[in-house]
């Protein structure tokens, strides 16, 4: 493999990652050995698409039901997700405020100090929340496909964390682009806490998932 | 109750392919034509030189993995070779079941093939 050319090196790894997993070295195999007696480019490529194309249908054809059932039990864990969230953000802000108030009686800090603290503790409270829902929606989306356990929690992850990401970066463009109209930094890391808790916490509720799942694995197919 | 299960076993028996497809049985008539060297590249090859058309590899291995499920063909791994990566070949043999699938299916086509060159079809006498 060493002087195989870019081309053969791309096309291995999209055969490794999307072929059907059936004899799939062999095919990768059968593909580069093909390459090599024919020497066209446009060959290998069509060989790779037809593979691509084939490792689809397989999925479809042995898992497809499963795999919408991940995806729609993935989808509804996000909803709650992200409406149980916009609820406890609220509850979290007014909870810290309240007691940051409290403290604010006896502690003699000033009144930014205190503010800063109230909405950290607001932002941590958020923040373990999504984390914490998100372990369990991701755990569970793990446990659902365990053959395509990997992409179904990464199409998870992103599907969380998208509307967030976008948000986020939206603010931070208008502040870019418009300096003078002032920062305000609260929904910019509003966003960003949440699409970051959003991922670790799917991820890590999916590799706990994989832990659970790896004494009775079902065999490769 | 029994009779229940006796309509699912006629819905199973119903949905249940019994024949192969095009690509099957040529997949199956290329690991013939190949012997002891049948494996992916030279099945495609057999049918290619038949067909005069390309044949797309992951089609090969969709059939063989068919045939294979019906126990009509079976795999064995070779060595590593240095000219695929290091990659062994997949060689298939055709079964007991296979040899006699393909025989009874020649016989088949053959008396459908009887006289159908003298018959013209429907509007074109």
């Amino acid at each position: 493999m060493n002087g195989a050319s870019r081309l053969e090196r791309l096309a291995t790894w999209v055969l490794a990652a999307l072929a059907s997993p059936y004899e799939r070295d062999a095919l990768v195999g059968d593909v580069l050995e093909r390459h090599s007696a024919r020497r066209n480019a446009l060959w290998l490529v069509k060989d790779v698409l037809a593979a691509v194309g084939f490792g689809v249908a397989h999925r479809i054809r042995r898992h497809g039901l499963s795999f919408v059932g991940a995806l729609l039990a993935a989808w509804t864990a996000h909803v709650v997700l992200h409406v149980s969230s916009l609820s406890v953000a609220t509850r979290a802000s007014r909870g810290a405020h309240d007691l940051v108030l409290r403290a604010d009686s006896f502690s003699g800090l000033g009144d930014a100090t205190m503010l800063m603290a109230a909405k950290s503790i607001g932002v941590a409270l958020f923040a373990g929340w999504v984390l914490g829902v998100a372990l369990i929606c991701g755990y569970v989306a793990g446990r659902l496909h365990l053959a395509y356990r990997r992409s179904v929690l990464t199409f998870f992850a992103l599907f969380a964390a998208y509307p967030s990401t976008v948000l986020a970066l939206q603010y931070l463009v208008e502040y870019l682009s418009n300096p003078r109209v002032g920062w305000d930094a609260q929904p910019f890391w509003h966003q960003t806490t949440y699409a970051l808790a959003a991922i670790v916490g799917v991820l890590w509720g999916g590799s706990l998932s994989s832990n659970a799942a790896a004494v009775r694995r079902p065999p490769e197919i | 109750m029994l009779r229940s299960l006796y309509i699912f076993r006629i819905l199973e028996y119903m949905t249940e392919r019994r024949y192969l497809s095009q690509l099957e049985l040529m997949v199956l008539l290329g690991v013939l034509r190949a012997g002891r060297e049948a494996y992916g590249v030279s099945i495609a090859r057999e049918i290619e030189a038949q067909t005069l058309g390309p044949v797309a590899l992951a089609s090969v291995y969709a059939a063989l993995e068919r045939l294979e499920e019906r126990g009509l063909v079976k795999s064995e791994r070779g060595e590593p070779l240095a000219e695929r990566g290091g990659r062994a070949r997949t060689y298939y043999r055709l079964t007991a079941a296979g040899l006699r699938y393909q025989r009874e299916t020649r016989e088949v086509l053959m008396r459908l093939w009887e006289g159908v060159d003298l018959i013209a079809p429907k509007g074109e006498s």
